[in-house]
């Protein structure tokens, strides 16, 4: 992002969950000091592509409004799965171990 | 070392911990909440919103209704959009001994007051939910009045309205040590911060042995597993929050939907999900809701419960060392009643006296007596307990 082009605060940075530049500053100025924070109060990065675009934005900003520099500012803890999957193949057990283990679950209970 | 004070300090900054701040900063009481991560950070950010009256057991439920009450005026209240909504509760059987069973709690519940509970036939749960799979179940407990709301707007609209009355909130300050005068509280040690108070709440939920132990205080509480994986933004397929015996799901005010699971023998800490649960959440919620089979997963998470040993909050007074007061093992039961048991434990801090009374909660019942589960009254956490 150029410094220069983003004066305009309508911009969205988020786009899978349509969060414009001016959400994202208001939450660095009530708190939010690292990027799962912004996402906590403004659902930026919880979209479908899992912040992959707007992390850097937002780390960026961060930095601005703190006077650090960008890679003091962490990133928000990856959770799985790494990609978007659907419900279907997430839960079709091609993993054995998985069922093995959902099994032996199922067994102590 | 920074030395402060303060009237209350509470430890633990989550809903619990700031709507007691909040209620005691009305009073015009000073209050300090420390916190060693950030304000929602634990239980209270990852829980999936669910406000439930049904299945409460009997020192509960009135609590839990008052709490709706409360929940019915909050946004105005807090100047926030908590996404509350009255979406209903349904808990299915899936057999029909397990239909008597919720019918005998249905009665026990209506007995109590709470006339929004009914038990369906599976024809009309599916009327109730038409995208539930046929033959899925024998009926289920349908309660009106419940609903759903957002965790994280709703604990940070406490804390803010806290702040906003001159509570002090403290995060990223891990408190290492209650400091006694005598068999008095005196205050907290948290690194070089001491803060002096004269009353110390601790609301950490499953960290609570953590702090009390060196004061040879054992609240029976075991942390377990409670895990959630979101989708993306859906049409609205699941009104009510839906509980099964093996998984539950709601979907949020955005559209998105939580899809979880409470492991009770799942010992667990940490914030993350166990992926063969995910796995294993993923099929049956599909044999539930077969629409859901193409929604795509966008993230997974856990977080642990503070199981008590008879499933009920550990709330109020620790005898032995006066000043302080406890408020954990909420057994995944305080999200929803958060709004009243933070008023009702400022009231019991601020005019030693609390509107609804604390007596059922109390840390000393399980020296009195071996208060465990209770096998003759049937509430949501045991069945979850039995079914899985």
């Amino acid at each position: 992002m150029h410094e220069n082009n983003t004066d305009n605060n309508d911009v969205i940075i988020c786009r899978c969950e349509e969060i414009s530049k001016e959400e994202i500053i208001n939450a660095i100025r009530n708190g939010a000091d690292t990027v799962t924070l912004v996402k906590k109060y403004t659902r930026a990065g919880m979209g479908l592509c899992k912040g992959k675009t707007c992390s850097i934005v937002i780390q960026r900003l961060i930095a601005e409004y703190s006077s650090k520099s960008p890679d003091q500012i962490p990133f928000d803890i990856e959770r799985e799965p790494f990609r978007p999957i659907k419900i279907s193949v997430m839960g079709n057990y091609e993993d054995e171990n998985a069922l093995v283990d959902h099994e032996i679950c199922l067994k102590r209970k | 070392m920074i030395e402060k004070k303060a009237d209350v300090v509470i430890v633990g900054g989550g809903i619990i911990g700031c709507s007691t701040a909040y209620g005691l900063a009305k009073m015009g009481i000073k209050v300090i909440v420390i916190e060693r991560d950030y304000v929602a950070s634990q239980g209270s950010g990852r829980n999936a919103g669910g406000v439930r009256v049904q299945g409460r057991l009997p020192a509960e439920l009135p609590i839990a209704m008052e709490a709706v009450e409360i929940w019915k005026t909050l946004d105005k209240e807090l100047g926030i959009n908590s996404e509350y909504r009255q979406t209903g509760n349904v808990f299915l059987a899936s057999s029909e001994k397990e239909k008597e069973l919720h019918e005998k709690m249905a009665k026990r519940l209506q007995k109590q007051g709470l006339k929004d509970v009914r038990v369906l036939s599976e024809q009309e749960v599916r009327k109730v939910i038409p995208a539930l799979k046929q033959g899925m179940c024998k009926g289920g407990s349908y309660c009106t009045i419940d609903g759903m709301a957002n965790p994280l707007n709703t604990t940070f609209g406490y804390a803010n309205a806290a702040a906003a009355l001159g509570v002090e909130i403290i995060e990223h300050t891990k408190v290492d040590s209650i400091d006694l005068a005598n068999t008095r509280v005196d205050g907290v040690t948290a690194g070089d911060l001491k803060v002096k108070c004269d009353t110390l709440m601790v609301a950490i939920g499953s960290w609570s042995n953590d702090l009390m132990e060196p004061l040879g205080i054992k609240i029976p509480i075991t942390p377990c597993r409670n895990q959630i994986f979101v989708t993306e933004v859906l049409p609205p397929i699941v009104e009510p929050f839906l509980l099964t015996p093996i998984v539950y799901c709601n979907q949020t005010y955005n559209g998105n939907m939580f899809v979880g699971n409470v492991d009770p023998d799942d010992y667990c800490l940490g914030n993350s999900a166990n992926p063969n649960e995910t796995k294993r959440t993923a099929r049956d919620i599909i044999r539930y809701i077969p629409a859901l089979a193409d929604a795509s997963i966008i993230r997974a998470w856990g977080g642990p419960l503070d199981l008590s040993a008879d499933d009920m909050p550990i709330l109020g007074d620790v005898p032995g060392t006066e000043g302080l007061v406890v408020a954990c093992g909420f057994s995944g039961h305080g999200f929803a009643s958060a709004p009243y048991i933070g008023k009702l434990l400022s009231e019991h801090i601020g005019l030693g006296k609390s509107s609804y009374s604390l007596d059922a909660f109390r840390y000393k019942r399980f020296q009195e007596t071996n208060a465990k589960v209770d096998e003759n009254v049937y509430a949501y956490g045991q069945a979850i307990g039995k079914n899985r």
